[in-house]
Parts: C-alpha cells; sequence; structure tokens
C-alpha cells in the first residue's frame, strides 16, 4: 500500500507547522527504519530519491506571494505512516478553516483575497489527498503510473491530476520516451513561457542552449535517468522568450511493469531568485568581511560559548593576539581587562552578555592588557548576535584605543584648569552668565568689587549682583547683558558707569560684555570684564589739575613775553626823547651841571633801568619758555669784563666799593658778548649789593680748556642753607626788604652761563664775603662757525 | 628851516608806532638831517617811487602791518632804482644781528635805542666806505 503523506507547511500567519510535522516524521520514518536527515523545508529531491519506497509526488502549493508558503505530499509504502497521514490532512483542514475565517472577516493582513481563496481551496485539495491515504485508498497514482490526464482515471487520479495541473511554482510535465513533451501544468507555462498547444509533442530539448543541445546535454540527462532512475541537477535553461533561468531540474524515469522506461516525469524549478538571493548573500558576507577588515575600530565575535570565532586587524594589533592564534580560544584570555586605575581584573561582557541577552558598554577608565603587557585605555561594548529566531548564538565586541582621546581629554582638562587659574589670577573682575543672564561663574577680583561671593551670586539675576548707576545722575543704568543676549554684539559700558557693591560702596568702572558662543554660533552666555575705575579717576583728576597749572604758567610766560615786547615800544619812544633832551639841554646851557641836565641825566638813568626791566622779563620768559638763545662770536672776555668794570666803576664809588680787576692776558673764546656783559653786570652788581663798603675782587683767567671769572665780594655772605637755591627763580639771599629786586638776578646769570654751556657756583670765603665763580668753555660745544646764529 | 643841502641829508623813517616814528623823525631833524615818514613798507615803496628826493639811508623796523620789514627790503634790493640806499635795522627782534646779516643791512639798532648809538650808526652807515663793522647797540 501506498500512503501519501504531508510533509510541511509554512503558511502566512507565522505559525510555523513545520517543525512539529518534521518532528513527526522522523521519529516515525526512524521506528520503521528510515532515515530523514532533511532539514526544515522537506527532504529535497536527492534525498527522496536516496530512500527505498520514497516517492516524491506532489510538490508545492500556496500562495506565490508568500516565500515558504510550502506543503510537500510524499508517497510512502509504509503502512505505518498512515496515521500520520491522517494527522497531516486534518491541520491542513484546520488551517484551511482558519483561512476560511479570515476571509469571511476580512481579516487579511493586507493579502489579496483572491489569493487567499486560492490558498484555501488547495489546502483543502491537499488534505483531502493526505486523508484519502490515511483510510489507506490510493490517494494518488505512483511516480511510475502518473500520466497525463486521462478519461479512465480514477476520481483521486483525477484530484491529483488536477493537483498538479493547478502547481504554479513548478513545473510539472512529462516527457515521452523520446524526450517529447506529453504533458504540461500551470507551473511550466508560468515558468517556461509555453503553452500546452505550443509545447505538447515538441522535443523537450527546447529548454536548454544552443550550447548544451551541441553537447548533447539532454540526451545526457535521459540516459542518466534511465540508468538510474533519476536525474537531478541545476542549471541555465531557457524560457520561449529567451531568457535565461536558473533551475533546478528532476528527472524520474517511469516505467511499466515489466520495467521499460515509458517515459519522465520532470520538475523544473526557478531559483534564479534563490540563486540572486546566494549572490547577494556571498556578497554581502563579502562586504561584511571587507568591512571588519577595514573598519577603524577593533572587532571580535565569539560563539555562544564566547570562544574567540573572528577578529579584524585592528583587534589584532590592539590585543597582540594574531587572528590564527586567537581563534577558537575563551575571549578572557584575547581580550584581558583591568582597570585602569586600580589594575584590577575587570568583569568581562561576554558572560553577561551571552547569559542576560543585553548590550553591554565598558566601565570607564578600562584598559586593554595586550599580550606582551601594554596597557591602553580603551572604550567598548559588547552586543549579542542573535539568529533570525532570537536565540543568542553569540557576542560582538567592538572596542577602540582611547589613548588618543585620553590624552586630548588631559589637555582640555589642563586648558580648563589654565582657564580657571586665568580668570582666578587676571586683574579685571570677570562675570559669566548663562543664556538667562543668571550668575555662572565670578572670579576673585568680581567677588571684591560686587561684595558678593560666587557661592552667593551664582544663579541669581545678573542685576542683582551687578548693580550699576549713572556716576552722576546715580539713576540706575541699563545693563550691557540684556542687550549682548538681545543682539550677540560686543557692547562697553556708558561712561560715567558706578558699581554700587553690596555693602553700598559705589564706584567708578569700566567694562565690557561681550557674548559667549556655542560651537553652533547661538549666544549661551555673556562674559563681562570691568575695572574698578576709581585709581584712573582720580589720576585724571590729577593729570588735569596738572595740565591746567601747566597751561597757567605757560598763559604767565606768555603774558610776560607780551607785556614786556609791548612795553620796548613806548620805552623806545620815551628813551629817545629823554636822549633828545639831554642833548637839547647840553646844547642850550653851557654847562654840564645845568640844573635841566642834571635833571635829564636822571631820568635817562630810569630809562635805563626801566629798559633792563623789561629785558630781564623778557628773558626770563625765553628761559622758562625753552626758547632762549644766544648769538655766539669771538671775543676777549678779559677786556670785556675790564669793560663792564669801567661802566660801574663810578657806581662802585658811590656805594664805598673799590673794584680790584685782575686780567693779565687777553681770554679769546666764542661767546655772546651781551650776554657775557650781562653776567659780568649782575654779579658785580650782586657785589655792590650785598658788600657795600666791601672792596670787590674780579678776576679772569684760564682753568683747563675752560674760561673762568672770579667775583670776590666782603660783605655778609650767603647762609648755608641758601647756597643751594640763590639760582632759583624769585630767590633772594636776604630780606627783600632790605635788598630790592625781582630776585631775577642770579636766576638769569646761571641761565646765561648754561646757554654757553658754562658752569657757576657760589660759596661763602673762609673770612667774610661770597665768592661767585663762572667758567665758560673755551670753544662752543659743537662747532659753529664764527659769529653764526646760535642753536 | 631845511638846509639848502637837505635832499643830501634825507633819511626815510619807515616805523609803525606813531610815537616812535614821531620821535625818531624829531631827533633826525634836530641833528639836521631830513627825515620822511613812512608807516609801514609798502607806504615807504610808494615814497621812494614818487620821485622825490631819494633818501640817503632807510631806518627800517621789521614787525609792521600791511608789508613788513624784510618784505620791504626784499623788494627794495629787486628794484635798482632804489636797491643801493642803505638800511639800517631799528628792531625789537633779540636776533637783531642775525636777521641784519640777512637782509644786507648797513647795520642794526635794537630797541629801546639810545639817541648817541642812533646817530653814530646813521653817521656809520652814510660815511663811504660802508663800515666794515656793526656798531654795537
Amino acid at each position: 500500500v501506498t500512503h501519501v503523506i504531508a510533509a510541511h507547511f509554512d503558511v502566512f500567519d507565522g505559525a510555523d507547522y513545520g517543525p512539529r510535522l518534521r518532528f513527526e516524521y522522523e521519529r516515525r520514518a526512524v521506528s520503521l527504519g528510515h532515515a530523514f536527515p532533511w532539514g526544515m523545508h522537506g527532504p529535497s529531491s536527492t534525498q527522496c530519491a536516496a530512500m527505498p519506497g520514497l516517492r516524491l509526488c506532489v510538490a508545492v502549493f500556496g500562495a506565490p506571494r508568500d516565500a515558504g508558503s510550502l506543503a510537500m505530499a510524499v508517497t510512502f509504502d509504509d503502512d505505518g505512516l498512515a496515521d500520520l497521514a491522517g494527522a497531516s490532512a486534518a491541520m491542513l483542514q484546520s488551517l484551511s478553516a482558519r483561512w476560511r475565517a479570515r476571509l469571511q472577516a476580512g481579516h487579511l493582513g493586507g493579502r489579496d483575497p483572491a489569493q487567499c481563496q486560492e490558498l484555501v481551496a488547495r489546502l483543502d485539495l491537499a488534505a483531502d489527498v493526505l486523508a484519502r491515504g490515511a483510510k489507506g485508498a490510493t490517494p494518488a497514482a505512483r511516480p511510475a503510473s502518473v500520466r497525463p490526464a486521462e478519461a479512465s482515471q480514477t476520481p483521486t487520479e483525477e484530484r491529483f491530476r488536477l493537483l498538479v495541473d493547478s502547481v504554479q511554482d513548478y513545473a510539472i510535465f512529462m516527457l515521452d520516451a523520446g524526450g517529447h513533451v506529453a504533458s504540461w501544468n500551470v507551473g511550466a507555462e508560468r515558468l517556461k513561457g509555453y503553452r500546452a498547444d505550443e509545447i505538447l509533442g515538441r522535443h523537450f530539448s527546447a529548454f536548454y542552449s544552443a550550447d548544451d543541445i551541441a553537447r548533447g546535454h539532454p540526451d545526457m540527462e535521459l540516459r542518466v535517468a534511465m540508468r538510474d532512475g533519476r536525474f537531478a541537477e541545476e542549471g541555465w535553461r531557457i524560457r520561449k522568450d529567451g531568457s535565461r533561468f536558473w533551475a533546478s531540474v528532476v528527472i524520474t524515469a517511469m516505467r511499466d511493469a515489466a520495467g521499460g522506461v515509458t517515459g519522465f516525469a520532470k520538475v523544473t524549478r526557478d531559483l534564479t531568485e534563490r540563486r540572486r538571493a546566494e549572490d547577494a548573500v556571498r556578497l554581502r558576507e563579502e562586504q561584511l568581511a571587507t568591512t571588519l577588515q577595514s573598519i577603524g575600530d577593533a572587532v571580535i565575535a565569539t560563539n555562544e560559548s564566547g570562544h574567540v570565532t573572528m577578529m579584524n586587524p585592528v583587534a589584532e594589533a590592539l590585543t597582540g593576539w594574531t587572528r590564527a592564534n586567537a581563534l577558537g580560544r575563551p575571549l578572557e584570555e584575547v581580550f584581558e581587562i583591568v582597570n585602569e586605575d586600580t589594575r584590577a581584573r575587570a568583569q568581562n561582557p561576554v558572560a553577561r552578555v551571552l547569559r542576560e541577552g543585553v548590550v553591554l558598554g565598558l566601565a570607564n577608565h578600562t584598559a586593554l592588557i595586550a599580550r606582551d603587557g601594554t596597557a591602553r585605555p580603551i572604550a567598548d561594548s559588547a552586543a549579542p548576535i542573535r539568529a533570525a529566531t532570537g536565540e543568542i548564538t553569540g557576542v560582538v565586541l567592538v572596542f577602540r584605543d582611547q589613548t588618543a582621546d585620553r590624552a586630548a581629554e588631559r589637555v582640555l582638562r589642563e586648558n580648563e584648569q589654565r582657564l580657571a587659574t586665568t580668570l582666578h589670577s587676571i586683574g579685571d573682575a570677570v562675570i559669566a552668565t548663562d543664556a538667562t543672564g543668571r550668575v555662572a561663574l565670578m572670579n576673585p577680583v568680581a567677588e571684591a568689587l560686587t561684595g558678593w561671593s560666587q557661592g552667593e551670586a551664582l544663579g541669581r539675576r545678573l542685576a542683582d549682583v551687578f548693580d550699576i548707576v549713572n556716576e552722576e545722575t546715580r539713576a540706575p543704568a541699563k545693563s550691557p547683558v540684556d542687550r549682548v543676549l538681545r543682539e550677540g554684539t560686543v557692547v562697553g559700558l556708558a561712561n560715567h558707569t558706578a558699581l554700587i557693591a553690596r555693602g553700598g560702596t559705589a564706584r567708578p568702572i569700566a567694562d565690557s560684555a561681550a557674548p559667549i558662543r556655542a560651537l553652533d554660533g547661538s549666544v549661551s552666555g555673556v562674559v563681562l570684564v570691568f575695572r574698578d575705575q576709581s585709581q584712573e579717576r582720580a589720576a585724571e583728576t590729577e593729570r588735569l589739575r596738572l595740565a591746567h597749572a601747566q597751561e597757567a604758567v605757560r598763559m604767565r610766560d606768555e603774558f610776560l613775553s607780551i607785556a614786556a615786547h609791548e612795553l620796548r615800544t613806548p620805552i623806545t619812544a620815551l628813551q629817545l626823547q629823554l636822549d633828545s633832551l639831554a642833548q637839547t639841554a647840553r646844547a642850550a646851557g653851557t654847562s654840564a651841571d645845568s640844573p635841566l641836565a642834571r635833571k635829564a641825566e636822571k631820568a635817562q638813568q630810569q630809562s635805563v633801568r626801566l629798559t633792563t626791566l623789561v629785558d630781564t622779563l623778557l628773558d626770563l620768559s625765553r628761559i622758562t619758555a625753552g626758547r632762549f638763545e644766544i648769538a655766539r662770536e669771538e671775543l676777549d672776555l678779559a677786556s670785556l669784563v675790564a669793560g663792564a668794570v669801567e661802566n660801574l666803576r663810578a657806581e662802585a664809588a658811590n656805594m664805598g666799593c673799590t673794584i680790584r680787576l685782575e686780567a693779565p692776558v687777553p681770554v679769546r673764546g666764542f661767546w655772546d658778548a651781551m650776554r657775557l656783559e650781562q653776567i659780568t653786570t649782575n654779579l658785580l652788581s650782586n657785589a655792590l649789593k650785598f658788600g657795600r663798603g666791601h672792596p670787590i675782587d674780579v678776576r679772569v683767567g684760564v682753568a683747563g680748556n675752560r674760561a673762568r671769572l672770579t667775583v670776590d665780594d666782603g660783605g655778609i655772605g650767603i647762609p648755608p642753607h641758601d647756597l643751594d637755591r640763590i639760582f632759583g627763580r624769585f630767590e633772594r639771599g636776604a630780606s627783600p626788604n632790605h635788598y630790592g629786586g625781582l630776585g631775577l638776578g642770579l636766576y638769569l646769570t646761571r641761565a646765561y652761563v648754561e646757554a654757553h654751556g658754562g658752569t657757576i657756583r657760589a660759596d661763602n670765603k673762609p673770612g667774610q664775603g661770597a665768592t661767585f665763580e663762572v667758567d665758560l668753555p673755551l670753544s662752543p660745544p659743537s662747532t659753529v662757525p664764527t659769529g653764526g646764529p646760535a642753536p | 628851516m631845511t638846509p639848502p643841502h637837505a635832499h643830501d641829508r634825507a633819511v626815510l623813517i619807515v616805523e609803525d608806532d606813531p610815537d616812535i616814528l614821531d620821535v625818531l623823525a624829531q631827533v633826525l631833524e634836530d641833528n639836521r638831517y631830513h627825515p620822511i615818514c613812512a608807516v609801514h613798507g609798502r607806504a615807504a615803496l610808494e615814497v621812494l617811487r614818487r620821485g622825490g628826493p631819494t633818501p640817503r639811508l632807510i631806518l627800517l623796523d621789521l614787525m609792521m602791518p600791511e608789508m613788513s620789514g624784510v618784505q620791504f627790503r626784499a623788494i627794495q634790493q629787486a628794484d635798482p632804482s632804489i636797491a643801493k640806499i642803505p638800511v639800517l635795522l631799528i628792531t625789537a627782534d633779540p636776533c637783531a644781528e642775525n636777521v641784519a646779516r640777512t637782509l644786507g643791512a648797513a647795520g642794526w639798532l635794537r630797541k629801546p635805542v639810545r639817541l648817541d648809538a642812533l646817530l653814530t650808526a646813521i653817521e656809520g652807515a652814510l660815511a663811504p666806505p660802508a663800515p666794515s663793522s656793526l656798531p654795537a647797540p
């Protein structure tokens, strides 16, 4: 008795009936002494062929859209499997019922109702075939008796024929003994493109390429099938339209009772898609391998027992293990990790991933110990590798050398530290805010100026801490921070801003506020830098005061200059007039002693004094303004001094002084005659003034490369504490009540001397009186042409 | 009052201050010179080009409105008809000596001027040949 049993179902709704059925087959088959080494998709045709008594008779049914919706009916010459066929039939029937219910309810999950309808029909058909087989009936003709549809067929055979005819995914057709097509089904038409009427009767070599035909391949197949009962291969076949497809071909010889070959059953399946998918898988695997090889991170994979199955070059470099040496070893051996700081062994993540199926990141501060002992900080993660069924088949470990990152982190930390130190030690006050204008940081100077500690100020609105007013009006000043946050620009404080410290102290400050920008350019805060301006303000005040004073002095000197100049004009007229008067008086009178002549002479003397005073003022203004100049010419100091002494002899005699001159030799040099005369006259006048009644000694000589003029008097001398200041402006060595004058004589004398590059000093004589000593360079400081203008 | 040989002793005084101009003219007259007065350089040029008696000497102030002494002297020297008239500077400029050299003046007097010095300088400037040394102020 030949039983038909169903093999495998893999249906739409995700439930997998296959394993259960398979298990049953295997159990029963093995108990009957058959080996069933097939996989989930049932026995292959080759496997079927290898099992005595097992015949493949039905291939596939199911909706073409759903891969794997496969059922297979197998005939079996064994009564022991009959009840299994019944169970299979029952399963198909329940499946059919379920789909019928879904069709009625419209719960098709988006599937085409027509296809579902067809599936139900096929399930019913297959269940019917199986049920008959289970009852011991002959459900289908043995393969040997499968023939093209005939009128004399039994109902079962007819149904089986219908089943074959309706199979779409397999081309199932017969060849006669000569290899001509004798039957054709829907699957064959679909696969090969021929309608039944086009192909029936034609030789099956029509399905082969010219090359295959030329080398006699079709005939070879039939010969093998005849010899061995069966021929199976995968290869390229040609469709009607000439296109190729990758076909799985099984040709089974059909024999009559006498054993003669009556024809062949040929089952062909299009595996182009599978091949393409296999190619794609292979390509993906190659890509994956290449990716793993070239990936910048280290990758190690293990199997479900935690042994290394794969590692890439980076992993080899970091662990120091070659792939060849590492494969098959426990991961802990290859991937030894410790705590970076304590060096204590760190927990290996693989065991936990295998146990819990979670993705793990390594703890921070993990270091990998390479095979040679080198420790490297690493970052890593471990993830389970899951099969399609969800079971964990291994762990993939991805890790990376963190040495450079760690160094970068250190640099970053150092920079932060440096910045903090800088902020801490900077002389200006610094306050930083966040994007909402609240205090985020302040340095000690800012703490000192505001009176707020950073701890107290953090998180407060800036205006609380940085309370600014207009320095003059005391009206609250606008905080620059709001504007910075609004406009994103650097804002300087208005002038005259004062900061009110927490204790109420107001200090003038200068400041600016600038936006802190995040990497994306948005303003993430404001940094405010300000400085106590109190000292600057005081210095500025002092500077202004000094400038005012200097300006006053300058204006006074300018006034002196103008006044002296203006005075000269009337004096000129006056003096000429007086001279003219004296001339007239002399001409009119007979004696120079006439009262008119004497009075004119007195007036002349006063006008000369007036002139001298004006000249003094003019010189003074020039000296203080730094515009004093001398006109050098070659002259003899000895004779010049002699002339000056002569001019004063009468005056000296009036004051009871004799002037003794000691000028034995000419002393020639380049000097300003008028100024030398003034120097001499001033010193002599000074001696007369303070040494009334005492003789005056004047000496002219040479000391080294200098001309020396000495004037000694026998007067009151100079109080020691005045020696340093008698050459100052408006200074006197004695009370102005007793000794009149502007107190400018010695000051101007020193200026005249110094204008020549000379020196003057005063001292008290051992006995009585003062001595003045003037030294003048014999030649000018730089080469000046004879009589040329002074520099 | 003017002596018959007055034109031989004509002296042009160029001075903007009327008091000084007045007293200078007076003392020159007292000393038998024939003073001709001009209040600035431009006026002096007009006098010289008017065709009157040619002065023997020009007493020239430096700082004057309209045309300064320096400007006048430059024009005078460029005009051959008057270029030869000697010039005596009378100025308050402390650097009178240098200016006198620059302008090619016959001499210089620093204000305030003493009468003796003035007369000596005038005589020196008029006496041929021209003095080689300048009179002291």
